[in-house]
């Protein structure tokens, strides 16, 4: 369909980019590689990725071990796709945790204001001025490395921000004249919560989700990268890269295959997120 | 300008505050005790009660915390439980590498993403602008250690061009110290680049929206004076602002990367800290980055309001 009288009307340049698909097809692809290797990965594989074998040691990739074998021996296909299992198991618990704390906190505040704002935006701000994987490393150091503590200590860092994006944007939707109608018309703050607010809020929450997860997936490398993550010889990709830096000098074809796939499963995170956010144009509500 | 600044300081008082109570009450969250937590569960008790006498842990908790801010005000954070020595003195020892690192990283991440964010928010929607915004957010998703790692390999190992790790303090060998900081800082740099592209783009973006923009161009100005002179002029203030919440980023990311290059800064100490339960440090680190946090973003406000009058009105 072609539009040619628009091509005469001079309008002003778009504000936003104007994407080529392309980003978000290349995005959707990755992210589909990403769950197929979480959900069929280790069934296809279908080697142990606790398996030792010593006498096969940093093996080349073969019909047998598809990635080759790290310095136990184990299957790295195998590790990775295990690993994939516990770091989007992390990832998304991460995720859950700060949107359990950050919607009902934002729409508190921004819907009542007052002193209750007050007080929680006050709380939200001190944890703010934390940087984020210093939180993370202040709840590890509490409750020891673990799966557990790192779905808690990722979930944790991010609900300040969290938080504050969903408090500003129950501020913009409280006062949209729908609100309005709606309280004339006699519903209930419950009601106006349920109906007007929370609804309004799905736009944002849909693309903080994607970014959050993004984030969630770096962090669980990075504190796995500093050994306070997953510890081994559990499998996933923050604790697959802290085995493979030992050996960084000698095999660094281990951190090699360690990385990609974080960047390849961010990556398709930061492109979703990016092609959500201009469809749902969720910067209008926050 | 003096009564804004003033107010603005008044305002991180209190911040301040909750942040000591905040590192103060952390350690006390653990299960058991400090003391015991770093000894092990077998310890012997009279050993356990001794080091919790000198540390001063069976006193009662208001009078353990005035004691603790009164030594934090005079710059004195207690003794380590690891290494016995005096926080202060340790921290302060390693502050020159942490500086030299993170001073690096932020003038490659500037002189990256200032180009970049300007080229892509001058003409959105550009070929430019899309390669530019596809690079941020594959940049985005590189992990800081997966960088430096991939840096560490072609460029020291395969190319012999820098040293893979180590440093030296800039004073003993100046020349080597740079050598040195080289990989380290493009690591951060190109780490933190992607987040401040992406400010600038938008900070950009929004100013070239401005009337003065096409009156610029209708005077015939050059599109570099206009992009330069009067685009990031004027999207300033709102980039100096952005620059102070990525201090954080270059926090974090300076705890990555001086873990990976091996590098003797305070990112290591947290790091060491959290690992052997070393808990006076990590109250004493959770304070003084947390209080630098909000001292760097309370100086980019007054920077910012120096820049742009009119935000001292709102």
């Amino acid at each position: 369909m072609t539009a040619p009288a628009a091509v005469l009307v001079t309008e002003p340049r778009a504000v936003g980019r104007r994407r080529t698909p392309l980003l978000t097809v290349v995005g959707a692809i990755l992210g589909l590689l990403v769950l197929l290797t979480i959900v069929i990965g280790p069934w296809l594989i279908g080697k142990d990725p606790y398996a030792i074998d010593v006498g096969n040691r940093f093996a080349g990739p073969s019909a047998a071990h598809w990635l080759g074998t790290d310095e136990l021996g184990r299957d790295v296909a195998s590790r990775i796709a295990h690993g994939a299992r516990a770091t989007a198991l992390i990832a998304l618990g991460a995720v859950a945790l700060a949107t359990a704390i950050a919607i009902p906190l934002g729409v508190l505040t921004g819907f009542l204001g007052g002193w209750v704002d007050l007080v929680v935006t006050r709380v939200v701000d001190l944890f703010f001025a934390i940087p984020s994987l210093l939180v993370a490393i202040g709840v590890v150091g509490l409750f020891g490395p673990s799966l557990t503590t790192t779905i808690l200590a990722l979930g944790l860092s991010y609900w300040p921000f969290y938080t504050r994006l969903i408090r500003a944007a129950v501020v913009g939707i409280r006062s949209r004249p729908y609100v309005d109608a709606a309280r004339v018309l006699g519903a209930s703050r419950l009601r106006v919560i349920r109906t007007d607010i929370l609804t309004g809020l799905v736009p944002l929450v849909l693309v903080q989700t994607t970014v959050l997860l993004g984030f969630a997936i770096l962090d669980e490398a990075a504190l796995g990268f500093l050994g306070l993550g997953v510890q081994p010889p559990q499998a996933s990709w923050g604790s697959r890269l802290a085995e493979s830096r030992e050996f960084i000098l000698a095999h660094p074809e281990l951190a090699l295959v360690a990385g990609v796939p974080i960047v390849l499963a961010v990556f398709a995170m930061n492109l979703l997120s990016d092609s959500l956010r201009d469809r749902l144009d969720a910067k209008r509500t926050g | 300008m003096l009564r804004y600044a003033l107010g603005r300081i008044l305002l991180a008082v209190p911040l301040l505050f909750g942040l000591s109570v905040l590192s103060f009450v952390y350690v006390r969250l653990i299960p058991g005790d400090p003391v015991t937590a770093m000894l092990g569960v077998n310890s012997n008790p009279t050993v356990v009660a001794q080091l919790r006498e000198q540390f001063g842990l069976d006193r009662p908790l208001l009078g353990q915390y005035g004691d603790w801010l009164a030594g934090v005000m005079r710059g004195d954070f207690g003794v380590s439980f690891r290494s016995q020595l005096p926080i202060s003195t340790i921290i302060v020892d390693r502050i020159p590498a942490t500086l030299q690192l993170a001073g690096a990283g932020l003038v490659v991440s500037l002189l990256i993403a200032i180009p970049a964010g300007v080229a892509a928010g001058m003409r959105p929607g550009s070929r430019l602008d899309s390669l530019i915004t596809s690079a941020t957010l594959f940049g985005l998703a590189v992990p800081a250690f997966f960088l430096g790692t991939l840096l560490m390999l072609f460029f020291s190992l395969k190319l012999n061009l820098v040293p893979s790790q180590g440093y030296v303090p800039f004073a003993d060998d100046p020349a080597q110290s740079l050598r040195l900081t080289v990989l380290p800082a493009l690591t951060l740099g190109l780490a933190i680049s992607p987040y401040l592209a992406r400010l600038t783009r938008s900070a950009v973006l929004e100013t070239a929206q401005e009337p003065f923009v096409p009156f610029a161009r209708a005077k015939g100005l050059a599109p570099r004076k206009i992009s330069i002179g009067y685009v990031l002029r004027n999207a300033l203030p709102s980039l100096v602002a952005a620059l102070g919440l990525t201090v954080a980023s270059l926090m974090a990311g300076s705890i990555v990367v001086e873990a990976l290059f091996n590098w003797p800064g305070t990112g290591r100490l947290v790091t060491g800290a959290v690992t052997e339960r070393d808990y006076a440090m990590v109250e004493a680190l959770l304070l003084i980055y947390g209080g630098l946090f909000i001292a760097v973003n309370l100086a980019c406000e007054i920077a910012q309001s120096l820049l742009d009058p009119r935000v001292r009105l709102t």
